[in-house]
């Protein structure tokens, strides 16, 4: 425990004695990123009542100093704060960077491309399978505290290797391992690997493999059986997937699909079963400013899943629809419209519009 | 001879109909087929040790990708002085419409950090940003390179007459 808090707090010095060298030069980009949402949904649950309307800013800083990056993301809302992304970044090549600090997983193409910008994204809801800890259904781990190591080889291949802190499971779901409170942690070693190739490296089509294993420990969490409910004392989380991004004329295609192996550890007993999970979604771009989108996201052996049903909020199957309209060089209206399913059976409809936007 | 004049009628009608779109397509292609004018360099100051780059490099490296000359990172500058040559640019170069062009960018920044090349309005300052860092680039047309001694062109990106 007193190694962990350690590291972590290494990692936060490290970080703020980079930081007036990296200021000094300055090169920076300060971006906000504002959304306003509003939601109706037919089955409201504790996370999200029927009727709401949810402000969010976004606060976004990157600098850069020859071979030195820093990146810091700030969300707020209503419902949390948190600093999501808190990373100090060396490039040995141009081609690689060697990051420390708070990161998001590299696991597929949203997690990675998209973060919490709500305007660079089409849609108004991310996949479920890999929905932000801080939301209700949250199954894996999105952020990791610890070290990433991102780059291009000489050939179409890009890659990502992470090492870090990952998260641990409370009543209220997945938590992640708190950056600006390290003594508070418990959490332990998570890794993922993530190859990508990219034919032309300044286009944006991909086709992508990865692989995450994760030891996440319990607190407080019972185990649904049929032969009584134990005590967890942990969950070992291996997964293995493939993502896709292609854009061919107006039409954009997304997808993912991830195979999820998770052991669940009692003092008496061990439970292991897997579960896949994955979605689509198709962008059709109709006029400059107007895109259509679908999405379907499915879960198969999701019944009975052991994991899976301590997050009964876990939207196991959806389609979706919708439109993103461009009111200008950084501003967007989106409108969608959805219907899911939950891991507890529960089916709801749900109607979200939202403004967002990208400043400056 | 009813029938032979409403034939004329819509000969006519046709015809004029064809000069139309033959003339609106013209003004249509104006913005698109670009004039001949004097070709688009890449250009840096004078002191500068930045060696020859394709357009695929000078592609990337307005894109973001980073790119390192003697250890240092070149900086790419957006010329915004122009906007006819800003536009050769992004249809020349990038490939891409300047809209296009800034939600990539955009996207890139937040998505691994570093920065978005900055904007030049103004000529002055920005050969004033090429004098004071020897790793800053830009583009401009050749003649405009050619009347600042204290330019050195690195490339042509795009020949007018292509």
């Amino acid at each position: 425990m007193h190694n962990r808090s350690f590291f972590s707090l290494a990692l936060i010095l490290a970080t703020l004695c980079c930081l007036p060298t990296i200021v000094l030069a300055y090169e920076g980009e300060f971006l906000l990123f504002p959304t306003l949402t509003g939601l109706h949904s037919t089955a409201p649950t504790m996370d999200r009542p029927q009727d709401k309307v949810e402000p969010s800013l976004d606060v976004f800083y990157s600098a850069s100093h020859e071979r030195f990056r820093f990146l810091a993301e700030y969300v707020t809302s209503p419902d949390h704060n948190m600093m999501e992304r808190l990373q100090i970044g060396w490039l040995p090549t141009a081609s690689s960077t060697l990051w420390l600090g708070r990161f998001h997983n590299p696991l597929g193409y949203w997690n990675t491309e998209f973060h919490h910008g709500s305007y660079l994204t089409t849609t108004i809801s991310r996949p479920s399978v890999i929905s932000f800890e801080e939301h209700g259904g949250n199954i894996l781990p999105m952020h990791l505290n610890g070290l990433l190591l991102e780059g291009t080889t000489a050939s179409p291949f890009s890659y990502s290797v992470a090492m870090g802190m990952g998260p641990k499971l409370e009543k209220v779901g997945l938590t992640p391992a708190k950056t600006l409170h390290p003594s508070n942690n418990h959490n332990q070693l998570s890794a993922t690997a993530r190859l990508v190739y990219k034919p032309q490296e300044d286009k944006m089509n991909e086709l992508g493999i990865f692989a995450a294993h994760t030891r996440i420990p319990t607190e407080d969490i019972v185990m649904y059986m049929s032969m009584g409910s134990p005590l967890l004392t942990g969950i070992t989380q291996n997964l293995v997937g493939a993502e896709v991004n292609h854009e061919f004329g107006d039409l954009r295609w997304i997808g993912e699909w991830y195979i999820v192996n998770n052991r669940l550890e009692a003092a008496n007993t061990t439970v292991s079963h897997f579960f896949t999970s994955g979605y689509l979604q198709i962008d059709y771009s109709i006029r400059t400013n107007w895109i259509l989108f679908g999405r379907v996201e499915d879960t198969a052996r999701a019944k009975g899943d052991p994991y899976l049903d301590l997050r009964p909020e876990f939207i196991k199957s959806r389609t979706l629809a919708g439109v993103r309209y461009a009111v200008n060089r950084n501003q967007a209206l989106k409108f969608e419209l959805s219907h899911s399913e939950h891991q507890d059976q529960t089916k709801s409809r749900q109607v979200a519009i939202e403004w967002s936007a990208a400043f400056p | 001879m009813e029938r032979r004049l409403s034939m004329k009628c819509s000969l006519s009608i046709k015809r004029g109909l064809l000069i139309l779109s033959w003339c609106l397509l013209g003004q249509l292609s104006v913005p698109f087929a670009l004039a001949a004018g004097p070709d688009l360099v890449l250009v840096t100051s004078k002191t500068s040790t930045i060696g020859l780059l394709t357009t695929d490099e000078v592609r990337k490296l307005y894109l973001g990708i980073p790119m390192f000359n003697e250890g240092q990172t070149i900086k790419p500058l957006l010329n915004y002085s122009d906007g006819y040559l800003q536009e050769v640019f992004m249809q020349k170069v990038m490939f891409m419409s300047t809209p296009a062009y800034q939600r990539q960018t955009l996207s890139r920044v937040f998505r691994i950090g570093g920065n978005r090349p900055p904007i030049y309005v103004g000529l002055h300052p920005l050969l004033n940003a090429l004098k004071a860092d020897s790793k800053t680039l830009t583009y401009m047309y050749s003649d405009e390179a050619n009347a600042h001694p204290e330019l050195k062109i690195i490339s042509t990106l795009w020949k007018a007459q292509d």
